[in-house]
């Protein structure tokens, strides 16, 4: 009784807005910088940033490239590969 | 006989959610009202439309015939036009949590490089047109990203032209 219920409930669920997690976020902008990755979640994320305002992100693609994602404090958004 | 059962149950779910998307859907004998045209199918006068999803009267001579128009659903109803502005279009993509917070800088970065190149076209006096196809593969960029965001990705594609021809228009 209870799959007929999950059936019903899957049938008449609204499309909603899932968010997107960091993981995601990351590959995402890997990807929309035209770097391969070999999937849509990232692994092994570092996080770092400075006094100025830069950020850097270090994480491992599934398709084992590690990147470095640099975001400037105005907003620009730069991916470069480790290995 | 448990499975049959379940089976059975599913196949109900299935039909009365069936029944309930094909509920409002005009009939043969009745006049297809969509959002840019009357499509009459018998011979009737069509004196006012008011609102989507309401059945009005019409009258001709002393025969009265209903007409059903098809809800909301079951059309391509355009978005209204206060939905498609630039700045509200901007303003939900901020806030959509479709796209993460990265994605969005970035997204944003290339749009700003855009509207540059623009710029330095317009100021060489050279035919902007020729950057459509760059726009064209910008927005694609942007649906894509909106997967989970169908509404604002369909807003998006509607607005096209009104943002290409924002971007291009010379401003004085």
């Amino acid at each position: 009784m209870r799959v007929v219920f999950v059936i019903m409930a899957m049938l008449f669920l609204p499309v909603q807005v899932l968010a997107v997690t960091l993981a995601e976020d990351i590959a995402t902008t890997i990807m929309l910088r035209g770097h391969p990755c070999g999937g849509s979640v990232v692994s092994q994320i570092q996080e770092s940033s400075d006094a100025s305002g830069n950020r850097t992100i270090r994480a491992t693609c599934p398709n084992g490239h590690r990147y470095q994602v640099d975001v400037n404090s105005e907003g620009r958004v730069s991916v470069r590969r480790l290995n | 006989m448990k499975h049959s059962g379940f089976s059975l149950l599913i196949l109900a779910g299935m039909l009365l959610s069936f029944s309930t998307l094909t509920l409002g859907c005009v009939k043969k004998s009745e006049v297809l009202v969509s959002d840019k045209q009357v499509v009459e199918q018998n011979p009737v006068e069509v004196k006012e439309v008011k609102e989507m999803g309401k059945v009005e009267i019409v009258e001709k001579q002393q025969s009265v015939t209903v007409i059903k128009i098809a809800p909301d659903s079951e059309q391509k109803v355009a978005p209204k036009p206060s939905d498609l502005g630039l700045e509200q279009l901007v303003e939900r993509l901020k806030k959509t949590e479709a796209i993460g917070f990265l994605t969005k800088l970035a997204i944003r970065a290339d749009v700003l490089d855009f509207k540059k190149t623009v710029d330095s076209y317009r100021k060489r006096g050279e035919n902007t047109e020729t950057l459509r196809s760059r726009f064209d593969g910008l927005v694609l960029k942007i649906l894509a990203l909106l997967e989970h965001d169908p509404d604002l990705s369909k807003d998006i594609h509607f607005a096209r032209e009104s943002i290409w021809n924002s971007l291009v228009e010379v401003k004085s």
